[in-house]
């Protein structure tokens, strides 16, 4: 309500404003006729001094918000190659701040200095080759400074290999709206996957001649028994189809429900059959054991990620159905996911979880956020939480109507916590699935696809709050536990 | 140009002319010109409008506003609360008509129809019929985008750059149903009006300048409407190929965009197309756009900035040179817009190169208006006034484009906030400030009026430090982390301690947008009933301020005016006058600059 008056309020000064500068326009209707064409001396000094008022407040306002937000409060990166993204990017503002303030002082400054006097004619001053000259060649030199600089980190974070003994290959699926991964197993090798291979809860004989089952293939990973899943799944889609089509005759052989129902199955009918074509000669036929022993310790995750600091991890991205964008704005690193293409980005995390939370400046930062969220939340009338320092992982590219609200966690750790991670993952979610041997006996485990909670209602509500965010090392330690 | 006497002969006697041929088809470009201009102040109505709603839900997150569901249905916004694909339908209709119609269509449109005759000496354009049909095809345009706000399942939802898949399928999006395909339609009939408005533009410019007006004789706006005009010739059909295809994606199963999808329905048939094809063809548009954009704005700042000023343009050959070079260089930068979308990381060095070039020339342009004030004995017209303005937005905004065009630095700040604050500053801003200047300056050859001067100088403070207080604080939620075409920005705690700041761009944008009704006001009213102008009011120069106030037919009722010098002679030593227009002869021993 009070918002309402507000704008009623603004709305009411906008008018008074015109009623008053048109009873100005009348009376400078009397004064005479070029009255609008011919600035006045008041007028012309007035603006003038509005050029030197506007500019100091303009800096202040300008002052303020750099002191009070500086780099946005994201904290130091937390990787090893936005460090020099973070040095770089300060270069450049030591660079372009003085520019702005200097040339945009000349600007206002000359603008006074120089408003209209009656008794001085302007100089006829039209080039001098001398100053075009300078303010060639001084740009000129300052940009190749920049561009070099800029290129040798592009050149640092896209091509050099940040370490000689290996890096860790995890694979982020995107989806609307919510975020998957896959790790490489221990033969760090992803399996090959194929987006005609996504399959659902399926029941199927497996290449041993058992009656298997799987919850979901959800990546649509490339296996011997995942394309036998798969086609299981097809072939119960299209006997379903073809009841539906005979059941839906009469006496005489003729449909009784709409011809537009009827083509529809029949067009989802050949599609079927199309796509099990497809699979059968692109990606049965050449399938080799090696890629399958590439997939079958494969391990699927659709929770938070668990990444070991100082270990170099590449990211290898694709997404089920528009672009996506991975953001990880803690670690300077943003690459899009794209259907129908595998894109990667390769980045060494520095601090753990925990490390970084202990930081001064990110402490005294989440103090500030939990005072200023639970406010919110208690003026909502909502019940207060802890807000804990996170990675965070967004979406940055348009992707739909939940797109404002596609998050994961990445949970930085040491390299012992994320051995017990892996092994609870394994074992935790071993149960509801049929274990599954891989090529060398070992059980292979999908993990989590029965919690797969990727497809989650888009929530259009602006009282959603978010879940309340676990400390990482909680976790582990509360698994650790259950193990034992 | 003697063709242009018998021209002017045969206009002094038949002029005949109905209602429908003077004020609807007309084929005059004055009339032409106005038509452009009205146009785009409806469409930039709506455009801004939009930005006010969706800032609503930006600055107040959890509260109702019941003024939505009376404006947009209750579709968009049941009970006051705004929906997410209606956010995202608000923010891609706000872009694709500021970006589009209003300093596209509206600009350019405008300013080229009414100010390449006139200040070339021609009597109109070369085709006045092409010119007409132009024009109609705008206004298609633009009914059909407006229209496609009222549909049931809202307009396109995709973002001003339609990436396809998500344009491309209805199941991933509702927009993308009938609202994409009237986007695309108004888009595919604003490209063919954009296109016969360019051929017009420079045939005339090429063709039909009077005696004496060599291309070194012209006013920079010509320069820079002439170079607009041959950047939209080259880069709209590209546009047109891009929505072409993607036309095809969606309505006869092909897949140059699209490959291994799954939707709700299923795994797709198509493979083996790419988005990032899609990206390419459209920033290869996309790119020279802003400076479609951007250039008419730089011309008409020229102009004003040197007649205010009483003093030459500074550097009249360097501003050329930098024209150019900008023109140039702006086709071969587009995929700074993509580095980090999987493409090559070897193309993303090339054009970080590309790209941090064009900072020279505009260098160059920022320096030479600086020094064009410099010892100058400035009028602050408000015309005056926005252009001082434009050249600081063109400073501010154009700096941190330095540390966007860094491809590494770009990775962390890509569809931040930060690329919202600075292209709204350089583009947005810089362009809309300078159109604005245009009407107060151009307005008494327009309607043969005054604009109301008070009025202006309201406006321009209103829309200067409103624009600043919206776009400046951006730049700080972008280096946050905070990423654009968010509907809301609280379901991430990490960004709770932006809500004051979020609330505060509210404010200004709100101000700002309520701050415009000033100008449409006082528009409107002196079109009708403002002072009338007399022939010279700003003591320009060029040869649009030698035609009577009230328009004829062929713009000049005698013969054509003869240009014996370059337009910027203000207060050139050795005359009494501080101004010597372009068809005053020199004197026997006077040097032409």
């Amino acid at each position: 309500m009070t918002k309402l008056l507000i704008f009623i309020a603004i709305v009411a000064g906008v008018a008074a404003l015109i009623q008053l500068i048109r009873l100005n326009e009348v009376a400078a209707k009397v004064r005479g006729e070029r009255s609008e064409e011919i600035v006045t001396e008041e007028e012309n000094n007035l603006m003038a001094y509005l050029w030197i008022v506007f500019m100091v407040a303009f800096y202040g306002f300008t002052i303020w918000l750099m002191a009070k937000y500086q780099f946005g409060g994201l904290g130091p990166s937390a990787s090893v190659h936005g460090e020099d993204m973070d040095w770089l990017l300060r270069l450049n503002y030591w660079i372009i701040l003085p520019v702005f303030f200097l040339t945009n002082t000349l600007l206002f400054v000359f603008a006074f200095k120089y408003r209209y006097n009656k008794n001085r004619k302007a100089e006829y001053f039209a080039h001098s080759n001398k100053l075009e000259m300078i303010w060639t060649v001084v740009p000129s030199t300052v940009l190749a400074v920049i561009i070099f600089m800029g290129l040798k980190t592009w050149k640092k974070t896209m091509f050099d290999d940040p370490a000689a003994d290996g890096v860790q290959i995890v694979e982020v699926y995107a989806q609307q709206f919510g975020w998957s991964f896959r790790l490489a197993g221990e033969d760090n090798l992803l399996g090959d996957s194929d987006f005609k291979l996504i399959t659902g809860a399926s029941t199927f004989i497996n290449s041993k001649g058992q009656k298997d089952s799987i919850t979901a293939n959800p990546l649509g990973v490339v296996t011997k028994d995942f394309i036998l899943a798969k086609y299981a799944e097809i072939d119960r889609s299209i006997e379903s189809i073809d009841n539906n089509l005979n059941n839906s005759k009469n006496s005489n052989g003729e449909f009784y429900v709409p011809d537009a129902v009827v083509a529809e199955w029949l067009e989802t009918r050949d599609r079927l059959v199309r796509q099990r074509y497809r699979i059968a000669s692109g990606i049965e036929q050449p399938l080799t054991p090696e890629q399958e022993s590439a997939a079958m310790n494969d391990v699927y995750i659709a929770d938070d990620l668990y990444l070991i600091v100082g270990k170099p991890v590449t990211f290898k991205m694709r997404s089920k159905d528009v672009i996506h964008s991975m953001w990880l704005p803690h670690f300077r690193a943003q690459m899009n996911c794209v259907p129908g293409i595998v894109t990667s980005f390769t980045f060494t995390p520095k601090y753990t979880t925990k490390e970084f939370a202990e930081i001064p400046e990110v402490k005294e930062h989440y103090r500030n956020i939990n005072l200023i969220h639970n406010d919110r939340l208690r003026a909502l009338g909502i019940e207060e939480e802890v807000v804990e320092f996170n990675f965070i992982l967004l979406c940055n590219k348009i992707c739909g109507a939940g797109h404002h609200n596609m998050q994961r966690k990445i949970v930085v750790v040491t390299e012992d916590e994320y051995e017990k991670w892996v092994e609870c993952v394994d074992f935790k979610e071993a149960k509801p699935v049929q274990p599954r041997l891989d090529l060398n006996g070992k059980p292979v485990v999908y993990w989590g696809a029965g919690r797969d909670n990727v497809n989650m209602a888009v929530m259009n509500q602006s009282n959603v709050v978010v879940e309340e965010i676990e400390d990482a090392s909680e976790i582990v330690e509360v698994v650790t536990e259950e193990n034992e | 140009m003697a063709g242009g006497h018998a021209h002017a002969h045969a206009h002094a006697h038949t002029h005949k002319e109905s209602f429908i041929t003077k004020y609807i088809f007309s084929q005059d470009h004055k009339m032409i010109a106005k038509q452009y201009l009205v146009t785009a102040i409806i469409m930039g109505i709506i455009g801004i409008g939009l930005s006010a709603l969706f800032r609503l839900k930006l600055g107040w997150p959890d509260t109702q506003f019941p003024i939505l569901e009376t404006l947009l249905g209750s579709d968009a916004a049941p009970k006051g609360e705004l929906q997410s694909n209606w956010y995202l339908g608000l923010v891609t209709m706000h872009g694709t008509i500021m970006v589009f119609f209003v300093l596209t269509g509206g600009l350019s449109g405008t300013f080229s129809n009414l100010l390449i005759p006139l200040q070339l000496g021609a009597r109109d354009m070369a085709s006045g019929l092409l010119n007409m049909i132009s024009y109609w095809l705008f206004f298609l345009s633009s009914v059909i985008m407006t229209v496609s706000l009222f549909i049931e399942t809202g307009p396109a939802q995709a973002g001003w750059t339609i990436y396809p898949p998500l344009s491309a399928l209805e199941e991933l999006q509702p927009g993308s149903g009938l609202g994409m395909t009237l986007w695309l339609l108004s888009m595919t009939i604003f490209v063919a009006s954009s296109l016969l408005g360019g051929i017009n533009y420079i045939v005339t410019v090429v063709n039909l300048r009077t005696k004496g007006m060599k291309m070194t004789r012209m006013p920079l706006t010509i320069w820079t409407f002439l170079v607009t005009a041959i950047l939209g010739l080259l880069s709209f059909p590209v546009l047109v190929s891009a929505v072409v295809l993607l036309l095809m994606d969606r309505g006869l199963d092909t897949s140059f965009y699209l490959s291994d999808i799954t939707t709700s329905s299923g795994a797709l048939d198509q493979t083996g197309g790419s988005s990032i094809l899609y990206e390419h063809l459209f920033w290869f548009l996309g790119h020279p756009e802003v400076y479609i954009v951007l250039l008419p704005a730089l011309g008409i700042s020229s102009e004003v900035i040197a007649t205010n000023s009483r003093k030459p343009i500074f550097g009249y050959r360097a501003m050329i040179g930098s024209i150019l070079a900008i023109g140039f260089l702006s086709f071969i930068v587009w995929a700074h817009h993509m580095f980090v979308t999987g493409m090559s990381p070897f193309l993303g060095g090339v054009f970080t190169f590309t790209t941090l070039l064009i900072a020279i020339p505009s260098a160059v342009k920022v320096f030479n208006y600086i020094t064009t004030l410099w010892k100058g004995n400035l009028i602050f017209t408000p015309a005056m006034m926005f252009c001082v303005g434009m050249v600081s937005t063109f400073i501010t905004g154009g700096i941190t484009g330095i540390i966007l065009a860094d491809s590494a630095l770009d990775i962390a700040k890509h569809d931040t906030y930060f690329v919202v604050g600075h292209f709204h500053i350089v583009m947005g801003m810089s362009a809309i400030l300078a159109m604005f200047a245009g009407v107060y300056h151009w307005f008494p050859k327009l309607y043969g009026r005054m604009m109301n001067k008070k009025l202006g100088y309201a406006h321009f403070w209103l829309t200067f430090i409103c624009g600043f207080g919206v776009f400046m604080p951006m730049h700080f939620t972008g280096e946050g982390g905070l990423p654009r075409r968010y509907y809301q920005n609280t379901d991430f705690p990490m960004f709770d301690h932006f809500m004051d700041l979020n609330v505060l761009i509210s404010v200004f944008a709100i101000i700002g947008v309520l701050g415009q009704i000033i100008f449409f006001y006082n528009f409107f009213y002196s079109a009708f009933r403002g002072p009338r102008a007399s022939q010279n009011p700003w003591n320009g120069t060029t040869l649009e301020w030698t035609t009577p106030v009230e328009h004829v037919h062929g713009n000049w009722p005698g013969d054509l005016p003869e240009v014996h010098r370059w337009p910027y002679d203000y207060s050139k030593p050795g005359w009494e006058e501080d101004f010597v227009p372009q068809n005053v002869p020199l004197k026997p021993d006077e040097e032409e600059h």
